[in-house]
């Protein structure tokens, strides 16, 4: 089958766009309405470009991400991390690069109660980094482990991530979540592991951090109980099935604040800076929706995508080395693209083929996740360690960003083992049915 | 307009007529923009957190479910969002792929901008001028939400306003740039 011009047409014209500088919401979007128009006439072209917004906008499921960020907001500005960390510090501290080990556990149980990468990275950079500078880390070991670590962050849930593939994709938010929590644990290990043997192999690079008594242990780890008890009333909820992600997203905002509010740290401030960054986010991950969405009907309307999965499927290049192929092709569009950018462009085409090839979309949305984990972390875009390097600003980017290279490894014999082994994502969703 | 270099006249003085007109544009919108922006997020946005929470207790302890609890979570989430979209605008939060645009000369950034709010200010005009046309339509048909019996022309009315503001903000800041700081 042949790919129509029309359609071909219109992914050049949006990538012009693109690469213009032209935000990603307005080149998907305008090339989708004009697209239309140009296609179906101005009267149903118009009429897209307003109840696209109409209905998403009203989305039960949408709701989720707001209040997802808003929970991982308040849990950023009401400072709910320090006894984390503390905590994590006094069990793993000791052993060799321990501290840097130490940041990783408390990122992923960070991870465990915000959907944002960067918010762990600043969140947990902000505390660890002078610690790691106090022990003498070395430098590019203490900012890639944190950098890399902050992209748990999106893995273990809650993940706005997930939500934002879910909604994409409408596949189960919840199923999702559930999906994120092996892989996560598998990634934190991968990277504890890396760092224990690199500081093994050369001590100076991450010497142990303070020994610390039983007592002080047991007394710190009630600094986790909040974020326990939080992470097990949400994901413990959806797993359950007693609330839907959308409940448990305003649930667990509501348990942020009580927590907040019981140690003392839900300032007025905290408050305010939380609701304001939720509502920016939630407006700019809206708008790439809307845009994406119209790309797609575009896209659907000329046969583009019709055209490509069958080219795709007439390949014959089996699940395997399509995945291999997408790996390749989200790291080249990781370094030219956010996140959201890179998932939004991507899913209308790649999702018919993933379905095609019988691969199953909860899976694809774990791998979706882990590549964006890379993206997050790769030159020259690489938020995390744009945020890195603000939190270290007397480390070098191009150091942190070797820093980083040893956990991208890392990344890969993940991405590896969840193509070879797929159970390790689908194993506990399946057991919620 | 802002990003646009090489004036020789204080911005709102001289230039004329038009100069005034867009300069005050300019500063009305971006003062509506702001005050949607506060009432997104000290009103719609935590009486969306307060409503879900609320039903959900209601739901599980008292088994007394609001029937039109999801109907008017989306209008608030509806709410929410379209008045923080201006906002965001000025605040840059939209993404976009600056590889290229951060190496482009001053003069290529310029036509990148122009480009960029073009396809702004005709895709939120398409939207904007489709809402308002929507408007009588549904007052017409009466059209209310699916569990809760109240008419949901209004909000198709903000749809439209917010589409406007956010068509203003976007002539008036045609390059995204952080314009406002900390006001909101």
């Amino acid at each position: 089958m042949i790919i129509p011009i029309s359609g071909l047409l219109g992914i050049a014209a949006m990538f012009v766009l693109l690469m213009l500088g032209v935000p990603i919401a307005f080149s998907m979007a305008i090339t989708g309405a004009v697209g239309l128009w140009i296609l179906e006439g101005p009267g149903p072209a118009m009429a897209h470009s307003l109840l696209v917004p109409w209905d998403e906008g009203r989305s039960f499921v949408f709701v989720t991400i707001p209040l997802f960020v808003l929970m991982g907001q308040l849990v950023f500005h009401t400072g709910l991390a320090t006894d984390l960390y503390r905590a994590v510090r006094t069990w793993i501290g000791p052993v060799p690069g321990g501290m840097a080990i130490t940041s990783v556990v408390a990122c992923g149980a960070f991870g465990a109660v915000t959907g944002s990468s960067i918010a762990t990275v600043a969140t947990m950079g902000a505390i660890v980094m002078p610690e790691m500078r106090r022990y003498n880390y070395n430098p590019r070991l203490a900012t890639g482990a944190l950098a890399a670590s902050g992209t748990l962050g999106i893995l273990i849930p809650p993940s706005v991530i997930f939500i934002f593939y879910g909604v994409m994709t409408e596949t189960s938010i919840g199923e999702l979540f559930i999906a994120g929590i092996i892989p996560g644990i598998l990634t934190a290990t991968m990277f504890s592991v890396i760092i224990l043997v690199r500081c093994m192999i050369t001590p100076s690079l991450g010497p142990p951090g303070p020994s610390s008594t039983w007592a002080e242990r047991w007394s710190s780890t009630v600094g986790l109980l909040p974020i326990m008890a939080l992470f097990g009333l949400v994901i413990g909820g959806i797993y359950a099935g007693i609330f839907t992600p959308t409940e448990a997203a305003g649930v667990g905002c509501t348990g942020v604040l009580v927590t907040a509010g019981v140690r003392g740290s839900l300032t007025r401030t905290a408050m305010s800076k939380a609701l304001e960054e939720t509502a920016l986010i939630s407006a700019m991950i809206f708008a790439i929706i809307v845009g994406g969405y119209l790309f797609a009907r575009f896209l659907a309307v000329t046969g583009t995508t019709e055209a490509m999965v069958d080219v795709l499927v007439g390949m014959d290049l089996g699940r395997v080395l399509f995945l291999v192929l997408l790996v390749g092709l989200y790291i080249i569009l990781g370094a030219m693209l956010d996140v959201f950018g890179m998932l939004v462009l991507t899913i209308p085409f790649v999702m018919p083929i993933v379905r095609e090839l019988g691969i199953d979309p909860i899976w694809f949305g774990v791998f979706a996740v882990v590549m964006a984990e890379l993206a997050l972390v790769t030159p020259p875009i690489g938020a995390n360690v744009f945020v890195m390097r603000r939190t270290a600003p007397e480390v070098p980017m191009g150091e942190i960003f070797m820093g980083v290279l040893p956990f991208v490894l890392g990344e890969l014999v993940v991405i590896a083992l969840l193509i070879a082994f797929p159970e390790i994502a689908l194993w506990l969703p399946g057991q919620m049915r | 307009m802002r990003g646009v270099e090489g004036s020789t006249e204080p911005e709102g003085q001289g230039g004329g007529g038009l100069d005034r007109a867009v300069d005050y544009l300019d500063r009305t919108s971006a003062r509506i923009s702001r005050y949607m922006f506060r009432f997104g997020i000290h009103v719609t946005m935590p009486a969306l957190v307060v409503l879900v929470t609320l039903d959900v207790a209601l739901r599980y302890v008292f088994n007394a479910p609001l029937q039109w609890a999801r109907d008017v979570n989306g209008l608030l989430l509806l709410i929410s969002i379209f008045c923080a979209l201006p906002h965001a605008w000025d605040r840059a939060y939209h993404i976009r792929m600056e590889v290229f645009y951060t190496r482009f000369s001053e003069s290529r950034r310029r036509l990148a901008d122009v480009v960029s709010s073009l396809a702004g200010v005709v895709f939120f005009g398409l939207m904007a001028v489709q809402a308002v046309r929507f408007v009588p339509f549904m007052i017409q048909t009466g059209e209310t939400g699916e569990d809760w019996d109240f008419v949901l022309w209004p909000f198709m009315g903000i749809v439209a306003f917010c589409a406007f503001v956010m068509v203003a903000r976007i002539f008036s800041n045609p390059a995204g740039i952080e314009s406002l700081g900390d006001e909101a």
